[in-house]
C-alpha cells in the first residue's frame, strides 16, 4: 500500500478549455 | 456503525497488477498491490462494512475511500462549494501588458492595449494594500500580453506586493505565463526572487515545426532561443516549477512524439520540468476557421497517450495535473468569486478568452484604487455550474470541478464543460502512478 497524496481538508484548500467554443 | 463506499471515489487498475483508488472529495490517492486490492475492493462494495478491522480499510477510512454511513455527502458537495465564497483569498491576473512580441497561428488574442498604464500600476497597489488586512493569501498570475516585455511593470508591482505581504502576513504566491523567448537566465533568477517559481512554456515542436506556428511578429524563429533560454535555466540550483506545454491539432500531432524524444534530451534529469499536452481550439482568434483541430474523440485519447510516452522517456507529467484533481481545483478561475483578471487599461474581466465580449467586462478599477464591479455580470459567471445541473451534482468528481470547470464552454455551447482529467480518470490515475 502506498500513499500516492495523503487526505486533505476539503473545505481549507486554497488553490487560488475543454473544447471549441463555437 | 457501517461504514460505506463514498460516492466520490474513482480506481484504476494499474500495469502492475495492483489498483489507485482516488476520492475527489478528500484529494487522497492511494495505491494497492496485487496482493492487495482484492481486499480494497471487497471492502468498497455497496452494502459497507461493519467494523474496520485491518490496515487496508482503516486506510480506505482515514483517505474518505469509506465513508460513515451517516454522513450526508451532497451535503459535504454543497458546503465545499459554499467555501469559495471565502473572502479571505484574492486571486488577480494581471497583464503587464497586452502587447506580444509572437503571433502564434492559434492565438485568440487582438493585442489591441499596450503596456499597463501608471494610473492602473498605482491603483492596484492601492487596491491590493487596502484588501491585505483581510487576507490569508495572496496569488498573481502574471499574464497578458507576453508578460515579460513589460518586466518592469512585473519588478514595481512585485515589489509592492511583497512588502504588502510581508508586512501583513500574508501567504503570496505566483505563476506566470510566458512563450519563454525573453526568458533569460538573469531574467529567470529575478522573477524568482519576486515569489514567482512557477512557469508555463509552450513548445509545440522541434524547430521549423515550432517555427511555424509559434513565430515571432515579424515572423521570425523562435524554437532555438527558447530552447536555449530552458537549458541555461537548469543550473539555477532554486526550486521551482516549470510546466513545458505543448498544443496540438492535426498539423503538429504527428511530430509531438518527436518533441518528446527531444525534451527527454535535456530535461528528463530534471524534476522541476514537467509536460503538458492540451488539443488547441477555435477559442474565438481570427485564424479559428484555419486551425485544423483535432475531433474531440482524438483530443481525449491524445492527451494522455502523449503524456503516457512522456514519461515512459522519463519526463515527469506536470504537477498541474495532479493538483487539479484536488477539491475545488478543477474549477476555472471565472468561476471563482475572489478571482479577477485585470487588463492593462484597468479593464476587469472574469476570463481570459472572451476580453472583447460585453458579458465578460465586469467592472473597472479606479484611480483610488476601487474596483467598481458589475455584480450582475459577476454573478453569471460565479452560478452557472453544479447548482442548475443535476448530472454535475450527481458526478463523482463533483468536488474537483463543481460543474464549473470552464463556464464560457457551458455558456456558448450549453454542453457540460467536463474537464479532460475527468472524462479519462483511469487512465490518468494510471498515469500518476506511473509518474510517481
Amino acid at each position: 500500500m502506498r500513499i500516492l497524496r495523503p487526505a486533505a481538508s476539503p473545505v481549507n484548500q486554497q488553490n487560488t478549455v475543454p473544447g471549441n467554443l463555437k | 456503525m457501517n461504514y460505506i463506499p463514498s460516492r466520490f471515489n474513482a480506481l484504476s487498475h494499474t500495469d502492475d497488477g495492483g489498483v489507485v483508488l482516488f476520492n475527489s472529495y478528500t484529494g487522497a490517492i492511494t495505491h494497492f498491490s496485487e496482493e492487495e486490492k482484492q481486499s480494497a475492493i471487497s471492502a468498497l462494495k455497496r452494502t459497507g462494512i461493519e467494523l474496520l478491522e485491518n490496515h487496508i480499510q482503516k486506510e480506505l477510512f482515514r483517505s474518505g475511500f469509506l465513508i460513515s454511513s451517516d454522513v450526508d455527502e451532497m451535503k459535504r458537495a454543497k458546503y465545499l462549494h459554499q467555501t469559495l465564497h471565502r473572502t479571505d483569498l484574492l486571486h488577480l491576473i494581471l497583464m503587464p501588458t497586452e502587447s506580444c512580441n509572437f503571433r502564434c497561428t492559434y492565438c485568440y488574442e487582438t493585442f489591441e492595449r499596450g503596456k499597463m498604464k501608471r494610473s492602473v500600476i498605482n491603483s492596484l497597489k492601492a487596491f491590493v494594500q487596502e484588501k491585505a488586512s483581510h487576507l490569508s493569501a495572496l496569488h498573481i498570475s502574471w499574464f497578458g500580453g507576453e508578460p515579460l516585455i513589460s518586466l518592469d511593470v512585473i519588478e514595481e508591482l512585485s515589489q509592492s506586493f511583497l512588502s504588502i505581504a510581508e508586512e501583513k502576513q500574508i501567504r503570496y504566491t505566483c505563476d506566470l505565463v510566458t512563450n519563454g523567448y525573453l526568458l533569460t537566465k538573469d531574467t529567470f533568477k529575478q522573477l524568482l526572487s519576486w515569489n514567482i517559481n512557477q512557469f508555463m512554456i509552450t513548445v509545440d515542436g522541434v524547430g521549423e515545426i515550432h517555427d511555424r506556428r509559434r513565430h515571432l511578429s515579424d515572423g521570425g524563429q523562435t524554437f532555438e532561443r527558447i530552447i536555449d533560454n530552458l537549458i541555461a535555466i537548469k543550473t539555477i540550483p532554486d526550486s521551482f516549477n516549470l510546466t513545458i506545454r505543448s498544443n496540438f491539432d492535426e498539423d503538429n500531432l504527428g511530430d509531438v512524439s518527436k518533441l518528446t524524444k527531444f525534451l527527454k534530451q535535456h530535461f528528463a534529469d530534471d524534476e522541476r520540468y514537467g509536460v503538458l499536452f492540451r488539443p488547441v481550439g477555435q477559442w474565438g482568434g481570427k485564424n479559428d476557421e484555419a486551425i485544423p483541430v483535432c475531433s474531440r474523440t482524438m483530443a481525449n485519447k491524445k492527451i494522455w497517450e502523449l503524456t503516457d510516452e512522456a514519461i515512459t522517456e522519463g519526463l515527469k507529467m506536470s504537477p498541474m495535473v495532479i493538483e487539479s484533481l484536488m477539491p475545488s481545483a478543477s474549477v476555472c478561475y471565472a468561476a471563482k468569486p475572489h478571482s479577477l483578471v485585470v487588463g492593462a487599461d484597468g479593464q476587469l474581466y472574469k476570463c481570459t478568452l472572451s476580453v472583447q465580449e460585453d458579458f465578460n467586462k465586469v467592472g473597472k478599477i479606479d484611480d483610488n484604487g476601487h474596483f467598481q464591479l458589475d455584480y450582475d455580470k459577476i454573478a453569471h459567471w460565479v452560478t452557472s455550474g453544479e447548482e442548475t445541473d443535476s448530472s454535475c451534482q450527481s458526478c463523482f468528481y463533483r468536488p474537483a470541478c463543481q460543474g464549473n470547470h470552464c463556464p464560457l464552454y457551458r455558456m456558448r455551447t450549453g454542453k457540460r464543460p467536463c474537464p479532460y482529467e475527468k472524462r479519462n480518470i483511469k487512465k490518468v490515475l494510471n498515469l500518476i502512478w506511473k509518474n510517481s
